[in-house]
């Protein structure tokens, strides 16, 4: 209980300052928003007309006005509405934080499953020329950056051979299919540099296992190799994976970026981008704190995951 | 309600640069969104595809006097929820736009309306407060569309050739034939599906792989390759222009000799073959696209590359070693590529300049500020006629980084004036190039190149066609007669 009340202490303090440093960073940078909203494509507004949309925004009161009003906004879980439609944000992250999810997701589920056999495999097969080839096909696919994967795939999956269309969404409740053959291009590409990641941990905390003395009782008691790797070392090995793992979805979720840029996909980091490139305020408040949100969300399951993993957490 | 008419058959998709932030017609929201929207709303005038202002809601026009103007709308027009477009709405979306606290793109041009006289259902009378030149171009651009009075913010109902049918936040705006459209057999396609695709590279493969049909903004660079390809071409106007602006307010060119200096020292063709794949034609006057009102052979001085001249006036003026604040950004790369060969051409005579390369919303801020000594920007006037550099180098106006900070010349003004009031084509061609002579001898502006506009069309796309000039961006109103063999 005690560990609990304090772990959530330290998430709220960490989503405060995240909220202060958000809107003090947003309100230092240069670029007005209302002078963003009127001139994209070289077009010079009047001074009024930007004053009169600096009002109606709100951005004419004073910075601690504007602080505190923000900070009675979000704690009554309002994220407000854009500066450029007055579309709901809340509504607008709600749409797309999913699209965003399900990339990660898949990504993280292929990364799984062709990542942990392949690593156990090497580690078990360690200095084979499998161990070899797989290490080199890691390392390849850590050191491509997802624009060069990306922009391959388009070039070979749909200029090429025109099996895929290059890049776009389409909902799943319209047309399933279309929305994984959508999906695919772009989940692969996260996953050619999350594979590696999952294949190196899990090759790396096996084979550390495999030297324990426990592991070298469980043998000399007479178990099976196979239930001596399956309940003693894999087991075992999954907690530094899961760790890894977590870690490495938290920082997709703002971090897809590029992978949504380059395959037109919607989702909130795309939404990110532009919401800072239009100075975007409201936009950029919300999406970082709802990111940060399940930041510390994932790794509280982390946490909780261990505890199923390994029995000595829970006790702790 | 229904007419006898061919029907409008296939869906034609079309790659944005951005997905519209908003579709409020008054309201300036980007050239993406102007796209979308003269599909969905039509205004009183318009123009044809040679550029010049035909009547559109209008059936017909005419000039009474020098500030009063009559207009007979179109029987057979109707908004998009079946009521008939009249007087009143005219009215109505006039007013909106002129109203005091308007925030519509074209509130400050419409301030010279006067009088707004509704004579009967289909007919109206404008007064002006003075002549005005353009007066017609201010009402034929796609910012001033008739919206019926029975709508309003944000719901606004036009009377264009499609009806808006649904809208995916952020990535993809659907629009349908509207049956009862004014114009015989006329839109030609029955759906159009505005796809937004930020990323250049990404538009070009879709458009190759045929997901689109029609793509934006292609940059120069990938002309070649729509061209070469099979089943695409480009379709390209010399539309924006690229340009220097000077701070003369503060800092070094304040002095009219070191301006002189840097126009003489940058070489357009350097420009165009860096940033452009030379297809950028250099502009040796006011930035004008043709236009009967303006005549560049009336004026014998021209700008031009003359780095020995550059040098000299630097000398006379005393100066040497100078260091200068030179702005643009490195969001888009025609800004950035610009800014690189300037900074180069302006070593080369001994001016060293320091670069400042932000994004876009900062570089919009430092322009509007005057934190700089010269800068880089490229735009589109809002007509063709050469009225439009009253935007760049008229008085009077809000500091703007459109705009050289703090720029004022009276006799400039006076002449810009008198060009806007007169009425006679070739009087107003000899007042605009004194406007020409004076700014080519006061350099607020160093004007630079054209910068090719190009979309990249499938060959199974036809009827699509450019609109010249500054007009480029209004190109959509070709979208009704666009259809897909």
């Amino acid at each position: 209980m005690n560990y609990f009340v304090r772990r959530a202490g330290t998430a709220l303090a960490t989503l405060f300052a995240v909220a202060t440093l958000i809107f003090l960073t947003l309100h230092l940078v240069p670029g007005d928003p209302a002078e963003v909203l009127m001139t994209s494509g070289g077009m010079a507004p009047s001074r009024e007309a930007i004053d009169a949309l600096r009002i109606s925004l709100g951005l004419d009161r004073p910075l601690w006005d504007q602080y505190l009003a923000y900070l009675a906004r979000i704690t009554s879980g309002d994220l407000g509405t854009s500066f450029q439609d007055h579309a709901s944000i809340s509504a607008e992250i709600i749409r797309r934080l999913p699209r965003t999810v399900e990339l990660i997701v898949s990504a993280a589920v292929a990364s799984v499953l062709i990542g942990m056999p392949a690593g156990i495999l090497a580690a078990l097969r360690r200095g084979s020329f499998w161990d070899g080839l797989l290490s080199s096909l890691a390392s390849l696919g850590l050191s491509l950056p997802i624009f060069v994967t990306g922009t391959l795939m388009i070039l070979v999956f749909s200029q090429t051979l025109r099996l895929v269309p290059a890049g776009g969404y389409a909902d799943f409740t319209e047309d399933p299919l279309k929305h994984v053959v959508y999906l695919a291009m772009p989940a692969i590409s996260i996953s050619v540099g999350l594979i590696p990641v999952v294949f190196r941990m899990t090759r790396t905390s096996i084979l550390e296992f495999l030297e324990r003395e426990w592991v070298r009782t469980a043998r000399a008691k007479g178990l099976t190799e196979r239930s001596v790797l399956l309940r003693h070392v894999v087991r075992n090995s999954l907690s530094p994976v899961i760790t890894v793992l977590g870690l490495h979805i938290g920082t997709l979720l703002g971090g897809t970026v590029l992978v949504e840029y380059v395959f037109n996909w919607p989702g909130l980091s795309g939404m990110l981008v532009q919401a800072v490139e239009q100075r975007d305020y409201p936009a950029v408040q919300g999406i970082v704190l709802v990111i940060c949100i399940l930041f510390v969300l994932i790794n509280m399951g982390v946490d909780l995951l261990y505890g199923l993993l390994d029995p000595r957490v829970r006790a702790r | 309600m229904e007419v006898a008419r061919a029907a409008a058959k296939g869906t034609l998709r079309f790659g944005l640069s951005s997905f519209p932030p908003s579709l409020n017609p008054f309201e300036y929201s980007g050239t993406a969104a102007l796209t979308v929207k003269l599909v969905l709303y039509h205004s009183l005038l318009s123009y044809g595809a040679d550029g010049l202002v035909r009547p559109e809601l209008a059936s017909d026009y005419k000039q009474v006097d020098s500030t009063t103007y009559e207009f007979n709308l179109r029987e057979d027009a109707v908004f998009h929820d079946g009521s008939p477009v009249e007087a009143e709405d005219v009215k109505f979306s006039y007013e909106s736009i002129g109203a005091q606290k308007s925030t519509a793109y074209l509130r400050q041009d419409f301030q010279i309306i006067d009088k707004i006289d509704v004579t009967g259902p289909k007919t109206l009378r404008l007064t002006l407060k003075q002549p005005n030149a353009v007066f017609s171009q201010v009402l034929a651009s796609g910012y001033a569309p008739i919206v019926s009075r029975k709508s309003a913010a944000s719901n606004f109902i036009g009377a264009g050739p499609y009806t808006l049918q649904g809208i995916d936040r952020g990535s993809a705006i659907t629009v349908k034939a509207f049956p009862a459209y004014y114009r015989k057999d006329l839109p030609k396609l029955e759906v159009i599906r505005f796809v937004a695709m930020p990323d250049e590279s990404l538009r070009m493969a879709a458009l190759e792989s045929g997901d689109i049909d029609i793509i934006e903004y292609v940059s120069t660079q990938n002309m070649g390759r729509l061209e070469q390809g099979a089943s695409t071409h480009a379709a390209s106007v010399d539309g924006p222009f690229m340009y220097l602006l000077f701070n003369t307010k503060e800092g070094p060119f304040t002095d009219v000799r070191l301006r002189r200096a840097v126009s003489y020292a940058i070489d357009r063709a350097a420009v165009s073959s860096f940033g452009f794949s030379g297809m950028g034609k250099p502009i040796d006057g006011l930035p004008v696209p043709t236009d009967p009102a303006y005549d560049p052979s009336l004026v014998k001085e021209r700008l031009a590359y003359d780095p020995v001249k550059a040098r000299a006036l630097l000398k006379d003026a005393g100066v040497s070693n100078l260091t200068i604040q030179l702005l643009s950004t490195s969001q888009y790369a025609q800004h950035n590529d610009t800014a690189i060969v300037v900074q180069q051409n302006l070593a080369a005579v001994g001016i060293n300049a320091n670069m400042r390369l932000p994004d876009w919303a900062s570089r919009v801020s430092l322009g509007n500020e005057g934190k700089y000594h010269l800068a880089v920007q490229g735009t589109s006037g809002a007509y063709n006629d050469p009225d439009a550099v009253t935007g760049y180098i008229g008085g009077g106006q809000p500091a703007s980084y459109t705009r050289p900070f703090g720029y004022e010349n009276a006799e400039l003004d006076r002449f810009l004036d008198e060009g806007r009031r007169e009425m006679d084509t070739a009087r107003r061609a000899a007042i605009y190039a004194k406007v020409e002579r004076l700014a080519i001898a006061d350099v607020p502006i160093i004007p630079l190149i054209w910068r090719p506009q190009v979309w990249g069309v499938r060959n199974a796309v036809k009827g699509f066609a450019p609109l010249p000039g500054f007009l480029s961006f209004q190109s959509a109103l070709k979208l009704e007669e666009t259809e897909l063999k």
